[in-house]
């Protein structure tokens, strides 16, 4: 798989549950490789910034507990339909991406 | 001195065979029961081929047989020891889950319309004839006339790959994993039907019921000997119990966490035998077509989950 | 002459009329190539099970009970703990009859040290790997697991 990743949305009276997959290794750089019993580089997502209409709402930093492609859920209250929520990730090598939705 | 060694020798052969017929005929007074023991294969379990997933001889098809069954019999699952009734069933009516097998789905659809903007015709190969890929899934395996042989879902991806796109779509690989399970979410909630009454199709599932119960590798073990009644089926295998291979197939092939991966069917098959500690074959493998065929017959009549995750 | 030809005759007597042995060898270096498989086309899918064997202990157990404790719970080697319960080991499975008090059951060393090496001459369907007729485990190794069931008590 490709690095890619994949929102949803859904509204519950005002009350929305977001749901975000992203495909990463999120490799936590204490891994050994068998072969050559060198550790495998730290690769890992290390900040989630959600946006709503541009503006920052929640931001989330994490060090390298994930697993590989990991899943992210949160909520926001107060939405209204419309209005747009935009993912971003970036990870320790300064890779990044991006998606967006919009509430139904 | 010749005449010598050579009666000795008549003595020692004469020795030689009373000693192998006074050892034969101990043995078999001693243990009767080995002569007719047969040691290659597990004991055969009767399976009706015609019943499908309803034939499952765990005792547990009345738990996961549908969703109404799961959420009514969910309290089952508190116990570690009776997890396994459930089937891992309870992971597929999840409402509105989320894992990375929907991105595999994703990826899949995007290779499968990508090439087929290079090569018309792909779409249509994968279909055997139709472009319309809706429900094709919950055929597979199937017998192809005009190839002369069964195809499992990810051999017929890999067959269309090299004949129409002139590509390398092997099977395990990912583009493979990804395709297969695309087209198998395309077939998503519809039950699994495939024909093993006759034919090439009837020779196939008893061949790979052969399988089944023989024993391989150096533990001596066969798949039946964790997967039939009486077995290690229901008991505990370290931390793990393994469960009835009814009903299995229907959410291949599925997002295993563990690994990280997209698993298709034979790479399952070759996981377990690593681990059993016999001899892995490569997916594709014609013992492996057999066994699928074998298995999707337990999955007859329960519908496709895709994609899923374990 | 006479010499050489009757050590030839004694050789040729030696080797034939007894029961297949199998080697012993380092249980890690056994390829899977060395038993069946599930292939229609290798050369181990012809390869017929090892016939049951009887072994019989010679001589003295001497077996090391710590190290047949290792052998039982690592999952690479005996792995005893995937079906049976036994003096000290987690997370165990259950198929297999409950070896913890072994030890009080009173039975022989070489009753159990044959049982260990292959279980199928008393239970011909048995689920029971054969520990050193499939070579497993090393002839030493089941004695010291032996040792080890022996001193669960």
């Amino acid at each position: 798989m490709s690095n890619t990743m994949k929102v949803r949305v859904k509204n519950k009276n005002g009350v929305v549950d977001v749901k975000v997959i992203i495909n990463h290794p999120m490799e936590n750089g204490l891994r050994l490789n068998p072969q050559s019993g060198n550790k495998i580089p730290a690769h890992f997502i290390n900040q989630f910034i959600i946006l709503v209409n541009g503006q920052e709402a929640l931001v989330s930093r994490c060090t390298g507990g994930l697993s590989k492609n990991p899943f992210y859920g949160f909520k926001l209250s107060d939405m209204k339909p419309n209005d747009r929520i935009t993912v971003n990730w970036t990870d320790n090598t300064g890779q990044s991406g991006s998606a967006d939705a919009v509430v139904n | 001195m010749l005449s010598l060694s050579s009666s000795l020798r008549n003595r020692g052969r004469i020795m030689k065979i009373l000693t192998l017929i006074a050892v034969t005929a101990l043995h078999a007074i001693s243990y009767p029961a080995l002569a007719e023991t047969d040691f290659n294969t597990h004991p055969r379990f009767d399976i009706d081929p015609k019943l499908g997933v309803a034939g499952d001889f765990s005792g547990t098809y009345k738990y996961w047989k549908d969703t109404q069954a799961i959420e009514q019999f969910a309290s089952i699952q508190t116990n570690s020891d009776n997890e396994w009734k459930m089937n891992g069933k309870n992971m597929d009516i999840v409402e509105d889950d989320f894992h990375p097998g929907h991105l595999a789905v994703d990826e899949g659809e995007k290779l499968v319309n990508l090439w087929e903007h290079r090569e018309a015709g792909f779409k249509s190969c994968l279909g055997a004839g139709t472009t319309t890929l809706e429900g094709i899934a919950a055929n597979y395996p199937m017998y192809d006339a005009k190839l002369g042989k069964v195809l499992t879902l990810e051999a017929r991806i890999e067959h269309c790959a090299k004949k129409v796109l002139w590509q390398n779509f092997k099977q395990g690989s990912p583009v493979n994993a990804s395709i297969a399970l695309y087209l198998k979410s395309l077939s998503d909630g519809l039950p699994i039907q495939i024909d093993v009454d006759s034919g090439p199709m009837k020779e196939a599932y008893l061949r790979g019921e052969t399988l089944f119960y023989k024993r391989i590798g150096q533990l001596n073990f066969a798949c039946a000997s964790c997967h039939t009644p009486g077995s290690i089926m229901g008991n505990r295998l370290r931390g793990e119990v393994p469960s009835t291979p009814f009903g299995d197939v229907s959410h291949y092939p599925t997002y295993r966490s563990p690994v990280g991966e997209v698993e298709v069917l034979h790479k399952r098959f070759m996981r377990c035998l690593k681990q059993m500690r016999a001899k892995p074959l490569k997916p594709g493998d014609p013992a492996y077509v057999d066994l699928e065929v074998f298995y999707t017959s337990m999955s007859n009549g329960y519908p496709i989950k895709a994609p899923s995750i374990r | 002459m006479k010499k050489i030809l009757l050590a030839a005759l004694m050789a040729t007597l030696s080797a034939c009329g007894t029961v297949q042995q199998p080697v012993n060898t380092n249980s890690a270096s056994t390829s899977p190539m060395k038993f069946p498989c599930l292939s229609y086309s290798l050369s181990c899918g012809e390869i017929p099970v090892r016939k049951p064997v009887k072994k019989p202990l010679s001589g003295e157990l001497s077996g090391n009970s710590e190290e047949g404790r290792n052998i039982a719970f690592t999952k690479t080697r005996g792995n005893c703990l995937a079906c049976h319960r036994m003096k000290g080991g987690t997370q165990p499975g259950s198929r297999g009859p409950d070896l913890t008090s072994y030890g009080n059951l009173g039975r022989s060393d070489a009753e159990t040290f044959a049982l260990v090496y292959d279980m199928r001459w008393r239970s011909p369907d048995t689920l029971m790997p054969p520990m050193g007729t499939n070579e497993i485990l090393t002839e030493q190794e089941i004695r010291d697991v032996v040792a080890f069931l022996q001193s669960s008590k």
